[in-house]
């Protein structure tokens, strides 16, 4: 290539490198300086461990997690006992304690005739419900398939649930998955005025499961469906009771516990077994709706099992501390840094091409970590990111150091370059595709943390594989028309050979 | 002084691999001895951060972190968070300080940290809302993501194998799968006995990350041979000694690629903070096991496998060689 093609090309490429550094890097004020532009990496998710404000404001935080604390009826918080103690009248106070047991040291008060029976201590059809609705919980919210998820039981009687707060269903997952009781479906015009169809009411009731099988989630072209799943008695119900829908709209609730789970406008007689509800979910919305009426099919009991009461809703700050993900930035820039060091001392201006190449795929892997969605910034994201970008620094070493074993038997530097490529681009090559096909299946397979990490590592094997075989080779060809000695331009040596030999 | 070779003392690396990953696997799988960092004790403050102690947030963090300390007590980890309206979700006004502890942490000292926490902000803050609860917890696995897990490594593993069996041959294959194997299983296990308070999924994580390296430094391994292979040094070498001589010559290669990981988890982990650090350094055991398994254990198990499937090449060669010969005997029979 000619010195001006080369160039061209070099500016381009530096251009489009800059301009990819400033938009993933670099905080940009905006609108007079009020407000600022944040760069890729502020609006990367991340994951409970990680979080930070967004530069130039101090309310909106990315990061962190969000929790609640659920009590099961007639069990409430020390706080909320005390607080509602302190408002009541003096002469109404004695009353109120009176109808509450202290448990668990006060963190708890225990409402006597709900959960106690009367007595002092909590009955054993409470204890049994509380353990069948903590079962319920721990299903309901593993089927969301959420990364740092963790279901606690705390104090023995109350149940704290974290998600990560990049979750926007977080909070309505509280919310749905805390319904607790039988499945019911019922139609008419509204919910306080429908009838209920399902089980059928008149003789002995069926279980649930004699009419509904599950739910599960659709997606079709995009659009995201809830899907039900009748038996035929289900079904032939469903097909009867809107038969005349057409005439008369009416809609059709699932309820589960007495809370309506699903609104559904029926325009025309129903005769499918399988129903596909369409309400603008997300994959997450569909997923949750279907795991709380899934379960409550699946879960169906004898055990009467009361609501699960939201309490107190906490948005949690990184799990590891603000500045975790500062120390963690700096820590793998200075090692990013370290590395170019290396080339330059090691290969002088022949290091430009390799942090071209590194820009490349650090810029691509943090635009692709940004543009999915199920991918957060976390420990094991960071971890993937940090083993493919060592896999990248040595494969460029391996390559560099072979075409200067080449350069010194007497090749010229096009030769010599050529041959170092092809003599180790198989080891190269097998050790990216080693490292995707594991991350691929990984991605696939596994759930939450580990899928993530997968995720990461086979798209970080794709774009090392690429920037190492392709963006620095590219990089070196349009740099050397610049050299006025190749040897010196790549610190090649040629091998000495005196006289004798 | 005997010379180290490579491909050679498979006995004692199967004993040590048997006793770490039995040993493991017992703790872990039959006496559920794995730690879970969501089983312990809190202690729980809240406060109204607008109206009662606004800006003296840090002040109150100390002045619990010094009742602590009185009570003989550290905590594991902090988190600060603030109150949302379940409604509107909107902020309330209230913050809160969660202080984790393990669940071997006397009930009472924290009880007595606790007062000791409400006594001294009665005294700071006579009009503040702060309230001090100790509570416990415990956890619940979720054991569809670890079966899943275990299957997404096993299958990823197999189907990495069997390219790198069509590229190097199947004694390089199984000799990488059982290293990966025992890579996977060393790492949960050695996580089971040290105990490393790592959470609940992070087992699984770390076994990935070795079945990873060590596929990544076994391919390093099996392209040397493959290459050393061509050279006709090689070609009246036995087994064992092609193995050695050729470990030798890519030592230093998977060395090139083992110690800049090495060293990029091990600055990452001491530059970040406390959780971080944990996961960071403790992600150096699997690099560890991951270059003990591909550079001593998988070539003593690849010497018997590729002398069997050099003899069967062999065999081969020579029937297909006899057959060739009879076939040109019978057809210069039919010539003549």
């Amino acid at each position: 290539m000619g010195k001006i093609k080369s160039a061209i090309c070099l500016t381009l490429v530096t251009l489009a490198i800059a301009v990819l550094c400033v938009l993933c890097f670099v905080p940009l004020p905006a609108g007079g300086g009020i407000s600022y532009f944040n760069p890729l990496i502020n609006w990367t998710e991340k994951s409970a461990g990680f979080g930070g404000y967004y530069f130039g404001e101090n309310q909106r935080y990315n990061g962190g997690s969000l929790s609640v604390m659920l009590y099961p009826e007639g069990v409430v918080s020390g706080k909320e006992y005390h607080d509602n103690v302190e408002m009541l009248p003096e002469d109404e106070r004695e009353d109120y304690a009176e109808k509450y047991v202290e448990y668990a040291g006060g963190a708890l008060y225990l409402e006597k005739e709900t959960v106690c029976d009367g007595s002092a201590a909590a009955t054993e059809a409470f204890k049994t419900s509380f353990a069948r609705r903590v079962e319920i919980l721990k299903e309901r919210f593993e089927r969301l398939h959420a990364q740092d998820l963790t279901v606690e039981t705390v104090d023995g009687y109350s149940v704290r649930v974290t998600l990560p707060a990049y979750m926007d269903t977080a909070a309505a997952a509280f919310i749905y998955n805390a319904y607790m009781g039988d499945l019911e479906v019922l139609y008419g015009s509204s919910l306080e005025s429908a009838d209920k169809i399902i089980p059928e009411e008149g003789r002995k009731e069926k279980p649930i499961g004699e009419y509904i099988k599950g739910a599960g989630t659709r997606t079709i072209d995009g659009t995201v469906y809830v899907g039900i799943y009748f038996t035929k008695a289900g079904n032939d119900i469903i097909s009867n009771t809107t038969a005349d829908a057409q005439t008369t709209a009416g809609t059709l609730f699932f309820t589960v516990g007495g809370d309506q789970v699903i609104g559904l406008s029926v325009s025309s007689r129903i005769t499918d077994s399988d129903l596909y509800i369409s309400g603008g979910y997300t994959e997450d919305a569909a997923r949750l709706i279907a795991a709380v009426v899934d379960t409550s099919v699946e879960f169906a009991s004898d055990v009467e099992l009361g609501r699960m009461e939201v309490g107190e809703i906490y948005e949690n700050r990184a799990e590891f501390g603000d500045s975790a993900l500062t120390l963690l930035y700096a820590s793998f820039g200075g090692l990013l840094a370290l590395s170019c060091v290396y080339f330059f001392v090691r290969y002088r201006r022949l290091g430009f091409a390799h942090l071209y190449g590194l820009l490349s795929f650090l810029l691509i892997m943090i635009v692709c970590i940004w543009a999915i969605p199920t991918v957060a910034i976390g420990a094991g994201t960071v971890a993937a990111l940090a083993l493919c970008c060592a896999v990248f620094c040595v494969s460029n070493a391996i390559v560099f150091d072979r075409a200067g074993k080449e350069f010194a038997l007497g090749k010229t530097i096009a030769s010599s370059v050529k041959t170092g490529y092809k003599r180790s681009f198989f080891g190269i090559f097998d050790v990216h595709v080693a490292m995707g096909i594991v991350g691929l299946l990984t991605y696939l397979i596994a759930l939450t943390e580990l899928s993530a990490f997968g995720l990461v590592l086979a798209l970080g094997a794709l774009f090392s594989c690429v920037s190492t075989l392709l963006i620095t080779r590219f990089m070196w060809y349009i740099m050397m028309p610049f050299a006025k000695s190749a040897g010196k331009f790549c610190h090649f040596k040629r091998e000495e050979v005196t006289d004798d030999e | 002084m005997s010379k180290f070779r490579f491909g050679k003392g498979l006995p004692v690396y199967a004993v040590i691999s048997a006793v770490v990953i039995i040993a493991g696997l017992i703790l872990c799988i039959l006496l559920n001895f794995n730690y879970t960092s969501s089983a312990g004790r809190r202690v729980e403050v809240t406060y109204d951060a607008v109206v009662s102690i606004a800006e003296k947030e840090d002040e109150l963090d100390s002045m619990c972190e010094s009742a602590f300390r009185e009570n003989g007590l550290s905590y594991s980890s902090k988190q600060t968070g603030v109150e949302l309206d379940s409604q509107s979700l909107g902020e309330t006004g209230v913050k809160a300080i969660v202080y984790n502890f393990s669940q071997n942490v006397s009930e009472n000292a924290l009880k007595n940290a606790a007062e000791t926490i409400r006594t001294r902000a009665a005294g700071n803050y006579a009009d503040a809302e702060i309230n001090v609860s100790v509570h416990s917890a415990e956890g619940t696995q979720f054991y569809e993501a670890i079966w899943r897990g275990a299957i997404a490594l096993a299958v990823a593993a197999i189907v990495a194998l069997v390219y790198i069996g069509i590229r190097y041959g199947v004694a390089c294959a199984l000799a990488g799968l059982i290293a990966v194997l025992n890579d996977v299983l060393f790492t949960i296990g050695l996580f089971a006995i040290v105990r490393i308070p790592v959470y609940a999924y992070a087992p699984l994580l770390f076994a990935g990350l070795a079945a990873v390296l060590s596929l990544i430094f076994w391919t390093i391994q099996c392209f040397k041979l493959k290459e050393n292979s061509k050279d006709p040094s090689y070609e009246n070498l036995s087994s064992a000694d092609a193995v050695d001589k050729s470990c030798r010559s890519s030592f230093k290669s998977v060395l090139l690629l083992a110690v800049p990981v090495f060293a990029a988890f091990a600055v990452i982990g001491l530059a970040a903070a406390a959780g971080t650090r944990l996961f960071f350094l403790s992600a150096l055991i699997p690099i560890a096991v991951a270059l003990y398994s591909s550079l001593l254990l998988a070539p003593t198990v690849l010497v018997p496998l590729k002398a069997k499937f050099d003899r069967l090449k062999a065999s081969r060669k020579r029937y297909t060689g006899k057959q060739k010969a009879s076939a040109e005997e019978k057809a210069a029979a039919e010539q003549s």
